[in-house]
């Protein structure tokens, strides 16, 4: 061990790495692949959400701005978050904006775990969930979901997970990777089983203006669940605005108070152009919402038939912008598929491994590119299954 | 609208073969519904024109008005500037600007995708 290494602290030396950056580290080798492994949009953000960030920027709009967020995009949010989730949150005390829904994720546990409390999370998931428990001394809980179920979470599961010392239990759907959606009713036994349980459920809404059948359902707006729910949302995936890194959470004050101590200290506040920007997403951004997920919906009947008329069988994701293909049949580990395919075609998928352990023998394949790269990319994948295939 | 015309205007590169793969319709039908759009011209010319305008009593100025038109064509463009504006009583003279193509937007180049290369190729 290096003198260097020694001064890093033990639980972030045992943290993994994650199994993206790996991945990305061979793709970024090789120019000419197709990827499919971009977890963001493809599309742009919309001009008018860039019109309003530069008109800020000549406004000499370019300092800091209060610790929540600037008291206008909070109002927005509280107004946005009521129309599309049925959840009334005072601007004032209860909206916290923060640098991206990763910021909030990271000081919503912060601010709720003590070392050695213990946070149920379900899986496939995004691939910061458990380093985040990690980064708190709590001790994370994986529920495993499975395509049976669609990956949806299945109460039954939550329950018997759950043990003493269970604290905190974070939800996302669709999900990251897999585009599951949980029902109604199963949402309506979590709750129960959270209030039962008295846990505190961290409920990660990013991708829920991309659900493709329905209407989405935030389990913070059923009965008995808005005192113990932190409502967390970005603006990332909806509007496609990844790189402006801005989101919120929603909560009772008191959550938000104990956030927002940690928030002053850290961050201080997000990007003033950034949350300029957002106010503009949210008050004129829903057609340019639904041209994107009319895009998505199409590409996602697109690749998940080319994956099922491969042998590749594929559930059809509710939500989001992935499809999690079963790779079984290729008779290969998610891993060797994956980088295999890589090396022969110059396909980039991402190993289900990389979101978490109950992933293996599948694969996260994106389509938030276009129709064209999307076949040419599933004719790779099929001349690669012909070549492995006995 | 027509869903081949949709995948048209989005002004991806596709052959009738993929057309048909991304719409999960045959190409003997896709082909149809491409000769029926073009017997039916329904890829319209629009023009947009900026006018300036003159006016009577004049201020001071190169021009008074700055009218934003949008038409079928640049006939159709002429004919509004000929027989609808300068006949309005008061209008001293114009001169209309053709937008050929936006370029930029305040002062910004607008980058297609493809030239938005500093993505990641892989991300959570």
């Amino acid at each position: 061990m290096s003198i260097s290494q020694r001064f890093v602290a033990d639980h972030v030396s045992g943290l993994p790495r994650s199994g993206i950056r790996d991945f990305f580290s061979i793709v970024s080798a090789m120019p000419r692949a197709i990827s499919l492994g971009i977890g963001e949009p493809d599309f742009v953000t919309p001009w008018h959400i860039r019109e309003a960030t530069i008109l800020a920027l000549k406004k000499g709009k370019t300092g800091y701005t209060d610790n929540l967020g600037l008291i206008r995009l909070r109002r927005e949010i509280a107004t946005y978050v009521e129309n599309n989730f049925s959840l009334s949150y005072h601007p004032e005390k209860e909206v916290l904006v923060t640098v991206g829904v990763s910021e909030a994720l990271d000081i919503a546990l912060r601010a709720v775990l003590n070392p050695g409390d213990k946070v149920l999370y379900h899986e496939p998931c995004y691939v910061s969930y458990m380093p985040s428990i990690k980064l708190t001394h709590a001790e994370p809980i994986a529920i495993a979901t499975s395509v049976e179920d669609r990956f949806g979470i299945n109460p039954d599961r939550v329950a018997a997970a759950w043990e003493p010392g269970c604290k905190v239990l974070i939800l996302n759907f669709p999900t990251n990777p897999t585009g599951g959606l949980t029902e109604k009713v199963n949402l309506r036994k979590l709750a129960k089983f959270a209030v039962e349980k008295d846990l505190l459920v961290v409920v990660d809404e990013i991708y829920s203006e991309l659900i493709f059948e329905g209407e989405h359902i935030s389990i913070a707006s059923l009965q008995g669940m808005r005192e113990r729910t932190i409502f967390l949302h970005g603006f990332s995936k909806a509007f496609a605005m990844t790189g402006f890194r801005i989101g919120y959470a929603c909560a009772p004050q008191p959550l938000v108070e104990a956030m927002m101590k940690i928030h002053q200290y850290s961050m201080l506040c997000a990007p003033v152009l950034s949350q300029e920007a957002a106010i503009e997403a949210l008050r004129n951004g829903a057609p340019a919402l639904a041209k994107m997920k009319t895009a998505y919906r199409e590409r996602r009947d697109l690749i998940v038939r080319r994956f099922n008329e491969m042998g590749l069988d594929c559930h059809l994701p509710g939500g989001s912008f992935y499809a999690f293909p079963s790779i079984r049949s290729s008779g290969m580990s998610s891993i060797e598929f994956c980088k295999g395919l890589l090396a022969d075609q110059e396909v980039a998928i991402v190993p289900g491994t990389a979101f978490g352990e109950s992933g293996a023998g599948f694969a996260r394949a994106s389509f938030s590119t276009s129709n064209e790269r999307i076949l040419e990319a599933t004719d790779r994948i099929e001349r690669y299954l012909a070549k492995i295939r006995p | 609208m027509s869903p081949v015309l949709k995948l048209i205007l989005e002004s991806e590169r596709l052959d009738i073969d993929q057309m048909a793969q991304v719409l999960d319709l045959s190409e003997a039908e896709v082909a149809a519904e491409m000769e029926r759009l073009q017997a039916e011209h329904t890829q319209e010319e629009k023009v947009r024109a900026v006018i300036e305008v003159r006016i009577s009593p004049e201020r001071s100025g190169g021009f008074h008005l700055l009218l934003f038109a949008t038409g079928k064509g640049l006939h159709e463009v002429a004919t509004f500037v000929s027989e609808r504006l300068a006949s309005v009583q008061g209008v001293l003279s114009t001169a209309t600007h053709f937008m050929l193509r936006i370029y930029k937007e305040q002062w910004h180049f607008l980058l297609s995708l493809a030239e938005n290369g500093d993505k990641p190729a892989v991300s959570p």
